[in-house]
């Protein structure tokens, strides 16, 4: 990063990250890396986007800015903030969020802006979580299920690693967790194609993709959570 | 209209605005642009400007300005999609499309939208003749 920061210099308009990444399978953000982009945009007098329309209301109420205590310039929201309709979202800081329509001259308006439907959606939801808060409930179940099977993996020689946080999580077939596109490159296909369909025949859909992430509903009690460990361990002995 | 601020002046200056409804604008801008031209895009029946149909003789002037420069014509139906008639403004004007944006009514009340190729065109064939054999 520093040497594309040293070649853009006071350029540099804007940082957009996710901050746990979910789109190159699961990979949480190492504290300093993300650190280090907040320093910069701080030093460029740039934005700092944080793209959180994965983890956003999933690793925790706050999202992955509350977790790691860093304050992006924008946040941008999906997915959970719809309560299960289509929405897209996004804030920041007042000084931002000020340039656009009507306060600002930054045009930013659309049919869909707003839609009462979803916005009624998203708040019930919204309200449930900061009621139920059920994060801790959900990090200890995508933990048991991803612990369960990196166990079961281990005891076959299989190189497996994995990471969770909150309701999100991910694993890998290689020994080592990744901490990058290009490492997760380097997973075995094979083996994810393999273990994929033989949990999918059990009744366990994995996203299709070593370069996705997994998801616990809080909906998922603890006798869903048994079944699906038993039918991973079924699963893993066909590999 | 590219004049937001936020939107690069490079990206910008890759798109021209002709009036609406005035021929002699538009061969003037396609006659800078020639082969370069890409796509123009353009509500067939216009409703972002208050409501004003378009001319059928500019609507064929542009389609026929895309067949020359080998360039796509898009027609933005958001609005006039499902409003103007079962097959949108293109079906009135008997005018196709390289592409078609759809919103609003499709979704049934719902958040959508659509992007389609010659799709109202066939369904504006098909519908009446589906619904009537029900």
């Amino acid at each position: 990063m520093s040497e594309i920061i040293n070649e853009i210099g006071d350029d540099l308009a804007a940082i957009i990250v996710e901050p746990i990444a979910g789109n190159m399978g699961f990979i949480p953000g190492e504290p300093t890396f993300l650190n280090a982009l907040r320093e910069c945009c701080n030093q460029c007098n740039a934005l700092l986007i944080f793209d959180e329309v994965m983890s956003g209301f999933r690793v925790g109420l706050g999202g992955a800015q509350a977790i790691y205590q860093i304050q992006p310039d924008l946040t941008a929201l999906g997915k959970v903030i719809g309560g299960g309709l289509p929405v897209g979202a996004f804030g920041g800081k007042q000084s931002v969020m000020d340039q656009l329509a009507p306060l600002g001259p930054i045009y930013q308006a659309g049919t869909l802006s707003g839609n009462p439907l979803a916005m009624s959606a998203g708040i019930a939801l919204i309200e449930n979580l900061i009621q139920d808060n059920p994060f801790d409930r959900l990090e200890k179940a995508s933990s048991e299920i991803m612990l369960h099977t990196k166990k079961l993996m281990n005891e076959k020689g299989i190189p497996f690693s994995t990471a969770s946080v909150g309701g999100m999580f991910g694993f890998f077939f290689s020994e080592h967790l990744p901490q990058n596109f290009e490492d997760v490159v380097k997973g075995d296909d094979q083996m994810f194609k393999k273990f994929f369909y033989a949990a999918l025949n059990r009744g366990i859909y994995f996203a299709p993709s070593k370069y996705e992430a997994g998801f616990i509903s809080s909906t998922h009690d603890q006798s869903i959570l048994n079944q699906t460990k038993s039918k991973i361990e079924d699963a893993i002995k066909e590999l | 209209m590219p004049d937001s601020p936020g939107i690069p002046k490079e990206l910008a200056a890759l798109t021209y605005s002709c009036p609406y409804n005035n021929i002699e604008a538009l061969s003037e801008i396609i006659n800078e642009i020639g082969d370069d031209l890409a796509a123009i895009i353009v509500e067939p029946i216009a409703g972002n400007m208050g409501f004003i149909p378009g001319e059928p003789t500019f609507l064929d002037a542009l389609r026929e300005c895309c067949n020359q420069c080998n360039a796509l014509l898009i027609f933005d139906e958001v609005m006039s999609g499902f409003r103007v008639g079962l097959g949108g403004a293109q079906a009135i004007y008997q005018i196709q499309p390289d592409l078609t944006a759809l919103g609003k009514v499709i979704g049934g009340g719902i958040m959508i939208s659509k992007l389609c190729q010659k799709l109202l065109m066939r369904l504006a064939m098909i519908l009446p003749q589906l619904l009537s054999s029900l």
